[in-house]
C-alpha cells in the first residue's frame, strides 16, 4: 500500500532517486519488467472473422446468388462453362480481400493520428527534466504534474501546491479532490480518499506537484477496472451511412428489375436459361462494386492529406462537417495572434525610474517561467506573458533568480481562470512579501494603497481613476496590461489561499505588453469572409484590446458588435439568440460563456467550429459542430474532446482545413455520380436490349470487367481532384441536405440513360451488320471507352473547355 | 484556349490506362477468349470510337446551354445566404 508509507519509505522501495528521477539503464531494466505503460488494446477481432464481416454486404450477397445461377445455369445446358461463375466469386473474394486492406489501412492512419496526439509528461531523468510519450513511463519515474493534463499512472505525490484532481473516471465524484503529499493513511482506505496519490486517467484541474511513479499499465487502479474506455470508436460518416443505404436501394432495384425480366421473357418466349443469364448480367452491372472501397480510401488519404498540412481529424464525420462550417469561434491569444508577448510600455503609480525598476522586479519574481542558457542558445519554458515579463528584466539586469536567493519563494496560490490573478509569497528578513500580478480592473478591487515615489498613499477615487486611464490608453494601443501589487505581512495566515491573502494589496504599476498577429490571419478572415464564413473572437482579455486587434484584422467591422462576458450575463438566452449574429468579438469571457455562445450560433442554423485549449473548454468544444483543440498549448483534456487538432495552434490552419474539407465532400461526390452513372447506362443497355428482343448486347464477365477496372480507376482519379476555382467563393454547404443534394439523381439517370443507349447503338450496328459476337465486342468497347471519356464531364460542373478572353 | 483535360493527372493516366487495357482485352488471344469477345476490323473501330466521344459533345452542349440560360453564376450551388 503506497498510500500508508513515507515519502522516503518509497522512494527506497522503489529504487529511485527525487532530484535525480531514473537513469537510462533503470529506465531499459524496468520496461522490460513492467512493459509500457499502456492500457491493453481492444481484442482484435480475428482476421478470418474480419474477411467474412466482408461478405454480409447486401451487394455482395446479390453478386454471390448470381454466381450461383450462373453455375447451374452453366450445368443445365451441359456446357460445362464455369468461367463465369469462377470470376464472379473471384472477384467477390478479391473486392473482400480489397475492403480488407483498406479498413486496415485507415485504422493504421488513425492509430497513428492518435499517438501523434498521445499525452505527454514531464520527467526527471538523468538529473535533468524531459518530456517523454505517456506510454514510456515505468515504476519509480519522477513525473512533473500540471494542471490540465490527465495523470499518466499511478503515483505517490512527493510534493503538492494546491493540487486538485477530478477523479470521476474512477470514482464517478465530479468534485475535485485536494491532495496532500505529506499525508499518510491507514490502510483499507477508498480510492477517494487516497489524497497522497494520484491515480492514471484522473484529471488535474488545478495547481501543480511531483509524484513517483508506482504501478503503470495494467497494473494501475484504471487497468484493472478493464472496461475502461479512453480511446474513441470510429463511427461511420454521414457519407459513408448514405452509401450504404443507396447500396441497399439498389439491391432491391435489381431483384425488381429480374422479376421484371423474367414477365417479360414469358411473354417474349424467351428461354429460361438466357433469362437466368441476362439477370444475372443484370445482378453485376447494377452494383457499383468498387464504391464503399473507393469512399473510404478517398477519406483516409484527404484525412492523410490534412494531417500534413497541420490538420490532424480526430473523428472521420469532422471531414463532411468541415466543409459546411458558417461561423468559426477563435481563441484571440496564440491562435489569431503569436503569444509572442513583448513588453513596451511601463506605468507605475510612483512616476520614476526608481518605481519603473521595482515594478520589474516584483513582476519577474511573480511568475513561474523559466529563461535559460543552454549551449549559448535562450531558451524559455513557460507562460507567454510572463517570459515577456522575465524578458524585460532581464534588459535591466534584474535576475529573478537572485531575487529569489534574496527572497526565498516559499508559498504560492496558482493563477486560474476565474480569479484572474495568481500571487507568490516569499520570505525575507523582516517577514514575508506578497506579489500579486493579474488583469488590471481585479487587482485594483484589491487593492487599498498604492506605492508613490518614496512612501505608499491610501488608495482614493483620483488615483483610481488615473490607474483606469492609464489601463485603457494601454489597451486602446492593442496591448495586453498586466498589473503588479504587493504587500508586506510579519506572519502567514495558517490557511493560504485567496480570501486570505489576496487582499488589501499596494498598487505598484502596469506592465503593457504586445502579442503581434500571426502571419497571414488577415488574409485568411478574408477569405472566411468571401467564403460565407463569419470570424468570431473570442478572449479573456480586456474588451478594448481585443475590439483594436479585431479591427486591425478585418473581424470587427462597422456595424458589427462587441460584448463582454459580464455584459453577456445580463442578456437572456431568447434575446442571445436573436442578436448573436450581429456580435463578432467577445471579451473577458469564461469557459462557461464559450457554451452558451456556441449554442446561441447554432440556434441559428448555423454550423460552429470553436476552438479551445484548456480542460474548462472540453464541454465548448464538445458542444459545437467541430471542436477545435490547440496541438502544442492544449491540454489532453480539450485533445480529447475535440474532433480536430491544430498541430500548430494556427488560425490559418483552419481555413485551409475547411478548404480541404470541402475540396473532399466534392470529389467524393463526384465519384459516386461516375460511378452510379455508368451503372445505370449497364443497366439501360441490358433493359432495353431485351425490350427491345435483342440477346443481351453484354455478357456478365464483359461487366464485371467495366464495373471493376475500367471504372475504378477514374472514380479513384475523380477521387484526387484538386480543389476547384473558386471553392472558397461560394457559400458554406447546406448542412441538411446530403451528398445526393442539388439535382443529382436526375443527373445520374440522364447521363446513364446517355450512356446505356449509345451502347446499345453500337451494339445493334455490330449485331445487324456483322453478327452477335462483334456486336457485343463493340458494345463492350463503346461502353468502356464512353464511360472513361464521361469521366471527363463528371470532372467539373463547368465546361472542360475554358475560353480566355485576355 | 486552356484545356481542363490535363488538370488532374490521376484523370488522364486513369484514362490511357483504361484505354490501353480495352485495347487488350479485346486483341491478345488469352484474354478473348475468356471474355468472349473477338477482334475488330478497322471499320468496326471507327463505329466504336466515334460512338464514344459523343458524351462529352453532349455534356458540354448541355453545359454551354445551362450558361446562357443562367448566366456565369457557377457557385451558388450548395448554400443559403448567410447574413454575415
Amino acid at each position: 500500500m503506497w498510500y500508508t508509507k513515507d515519502i522516503t519509505e518509497t522512494e527506497n522501495e522503489l529504487s529511485t532517486n527525487i532530484e535525480l528521477g531514473l537513469n537510462d539503464k533503470q529506465v531499459e531494466e524496468r520496461r522490460k519488467k513492467f512493459g509500457e505503460n499502456k492500457l491493453a488494446d481492444k481484442k482484435k477481432e480475428h482476421i478470418i472473422i474480419k474477411f467474412l464481416k466482408q461478405f454480409n454486404d447486401f451487394m455482395i450477397i446479390i453478386l454471390i446468388l448470381a454466381s450461383i445461377i450462373s453455375a447451374v445455369v452453366a450445368k443445365l445446358d451441359g456446357s460445362g462453362d464455369y468461367i463465369d461463375s469462377i470470376i464472379i466469386i473471384a472477384i467477390v473474394v478479391f473486392n473482400s480481400i480489397m475492403g480488407l486492406i483498406q479498413e486496415a489501412k485507415a485504422e493504421k492512419a488513425l492509430e497513428a493520428l492518435k499517438t501523434m496526439t498521445a499525452p505527454v509528461s514531464k520527467v526527471k531523468r538523468n538529473g535533468k527534466v524531459i518530456t517523454v510519450k505517456g506510454a514510456e513511463l515505468v515504476p519509480g519515474d519522477i513525473v512533473l504534474l500540471e494542471a490540465g493534463n490527465y495523470v499518466p499512472a499511478d503515483a505517490r505525490l512527493i510534493t503538492s501546491s494546491n493540487l486538485k484532481v477530478e477523479e470521476s473516471s474512477l470514482t464517478g465524484e465530479t468534485v475535485p479532490v485536494l491532495k496532500e503529499a505529506r499525508a499518510i493513511l491507514k490502510k483499507g482506505i477508498s480510492i477517494g480518499d487516497t489524497i497522497n496519490m494520484v491515480f492514471s486517467s484522473t484529471i488535474i484541474v488545478n495547481g501543480h506537484g511531483e509524484a513517483i511513479v508506482t504501478e503503470t499499465g495494467m497494473n494501475t487502479k484504471v487497468g484493472k477496472i478493464a472496461n475502461m474506455i479512453i480511446s474513441d470508436e470510429a463511427p461511420q460518416t454521414p457519407i459513408q451511412k448514405k452509401l450504404s443505404e443507396v447500396g441497399k436501394t439498389l439491391g432491391i432495384c435489381c431483384i425488381f428489375i429480374c422479376i421484371s425480366i423474367f414477365i417479360i421473357g414469358i411473354f417474349k418466349k424467351i428461354s429460361p436459361i438466357e433469362m437466368f443469364m441476362t439477370s444475372v448480367g443484370l445482378a453485376v452491372a447494377a452494383i457499383p462494386e468498387g464504391l464503399p472501397a473507393i469512399v473510404t480510401i478517398m477519406l483516409s488519404i484527404g484525412v492523410t492529406k490534412m494531417a500534413k498540412k497541420n490538420s490532424i481529424i480526430r473523428k472521420l464525420p469532422a471531414v463532411e462537417t468541415l466543409g459546411s462550417s458558417s461561423v468559426i469561434c477563435s481563441d484571440k491569444t496564440g491562435t489569431l495572434t503569436q503569444n509572442k508577448m513583448k513588453v513596451v510600455e511601463l506605468v507605475t503609480s510612483g512616476g520614476d525610474a526608481n518605481s519603473k525598476r521595482f515594478l520589474l522586479e516584483i513582476g519577474s519574481m511573480c511568475t513561474d517561467s523559466q529563461i535559460e542558457n543552454i549551449n549559448g542558445k535562450k531558451s524559455a519554458t513557460g507562460e507567454a506573458t510572463e517570459i515577456a515579463i522575465v524578458n524585460a528584466a532581464l534588459e535591466e539586469n534584474i535576475d529573478k533568480n537572485n531575487l529569489y536567493i534574496k527572497m526565498e519563494r516559499v508559498k504560492d496560490i496558482p493563477f486560474d481562470s476565474t480569479r484572474k490573478m495568481m500571487s507568490t509569497i516569499h520570505k525575507n528578513n523582516i517577514g514575508f512579501r506578497v506579489i500579486t500580478k493579474g488583469a488590471p480592473d481585479i487587482i485594483i478591487s484589491k487593492c487599498s494603497k498604492y506605492k508613490d515615489v518614496d512612501s505608499l498613499k491610501n488608495m482614493d477615487e483620483i488615483a483610481r481613476k488615473k490607474i483606469e486611464e492609464a489601463n485603457l490608453n494601454m489597451a486602446q494601443k492593442a496591448l495586453r496590461v498586466i498589473a503588479v501589487a504587493y504587500k508586506d505581512l510579519s506572519n502567514i495566515p495558517s490557511k493560504v489561499d485567496s480570501k486570505t491573502i489576496e487582499n488589501d494589496l499596494t498598487f505598484v504599476g502596469l506592465i503593457g505588453m504586445i502579442d503581434p498577429p500571426r502571419e497571414g490571419v488577415k488574409e485568411a478572415v478574408a477569405t472566411c469572409r468571401k467564403a460565407g464564413i463569419k470570424t468570431v473572437m473570442i478572449t479573456g482579455d480586456h474588451i478594448v484590446t481585443a475590439k483594436a486587434i479585431a479591427k486591425e484584422l478585418g473581424i470587427l467591422r462597422i456595424n458589427d458588435l462587441a460584448i463582454t462576458g459580464a455584459e453577456l450575463d445580463k442578456i437572456s438566452e431568447a434575446e442571445l439568440e436573436k442578436n448573436i449574429m450581429r456580435y463578432s468579438v467577445f471579451a473577458r469571457v469564461s469557459p462557461e460563456h464559450k457554451v452558451r455562445i456556441v449554442k446561441a450560433f447554432r440556434k441559428t442554423g448555423a454550423v460552429v467550429a470553436m476552438t479551445g485549449d484548456g480542460v474548462n473548454d472540453a464541454p465548448a468544444l464538445k458542444n459545437a459542430d467541430i471542436g477545435i483543440a490547440m496541438g502544442l498549448n492544449g491540454t489532453d483534456v480539450a485533445k480529447n474532446a475535440a474532433d480536430m487538432i491544430l498541430a500548430d495552434d494556427n488560425f490559418v490552419t483552419i481555413v485551409e482545413a475547411v478548404k480541404h474539407g470541402r475540396n473532399i465532400f466534392d470529389n467524393i461526390r463526384k465519384a459516386v455520380h461516375f460511378l452510379i452513372a455508368t451503372n445505370v447506362g449497364e443497366i439501360v443497355t441490358i433493359f432495353l436490349g431485351l425490350l427491345m428482343g435483342l440477346k443481351s448486347p453484354l455478357l456478365a464477365i464483359q461487366l464485371l470487367w467495366i464495373n471493376l477496372v475500367t471504372d475504378s480507376l477514374p472514380a479513384i482519379a475523380l477521387g484526387l481532384e484538386p480543389p476547384e476555382k473558386g471553392i472558397m467563393n461560394r457559400k458554406p454547404r447546406d448542412s441538411k441536405k446530403n451528398l445526393f443534394a442539388d439535382g443529382l439523381w436526375s443527373k445520374i439517370f440522364l447521363e446513364g440513360t446517355m450512356l446505356g443507349m449509345l451502347t446499345l447503338l453500337c451494339f445493334s450496328i455490330g449485331n445487324n451488320l456483322y453478327g452477335l459476337e462483334v456486336g457485343r465486342t463493340m458494345a463492350f468497347v463503346s461502353l468502356g471507352m464512353l464511360e472513361l471519356v464521361h469521366s471527363f464531364n463528371v470532372k467539373s460542373e463547368q465546361s472542360i473547355f475554358e475560353v480566355r478572353i485576355f | 484556349m486552356k484545356c481542363g483535360f490535363f488538370e488532374n493527372k490521376y484523370l488522364l493516366g486513369a484514362f490511357i490506362l483504361g484505354t490501353i487495357m480495352q485495347v487488350i482485352v479485346v486483341t491478345v488471344p488469352s484474354f478473348t477468349s475468356v471474355f468472349k469477345l473477338v477482334p475488330l476490323n478497322k471499320t468496326q473501330w471507327l463505329y466504336t470510337l466515334g460512338i464514344s466521344v459523343l458524351p462529352i459533345i453532349i455534356i458540354e452542349l448541355q453545359k454551354k446551354l445551362n450558361e446562357i440560360k443562367f448566366g456565369k453564376v457557377i457557385y451558388q450551388k450548395y448554400g443559403e445566404n448567410l447574413k454575415i
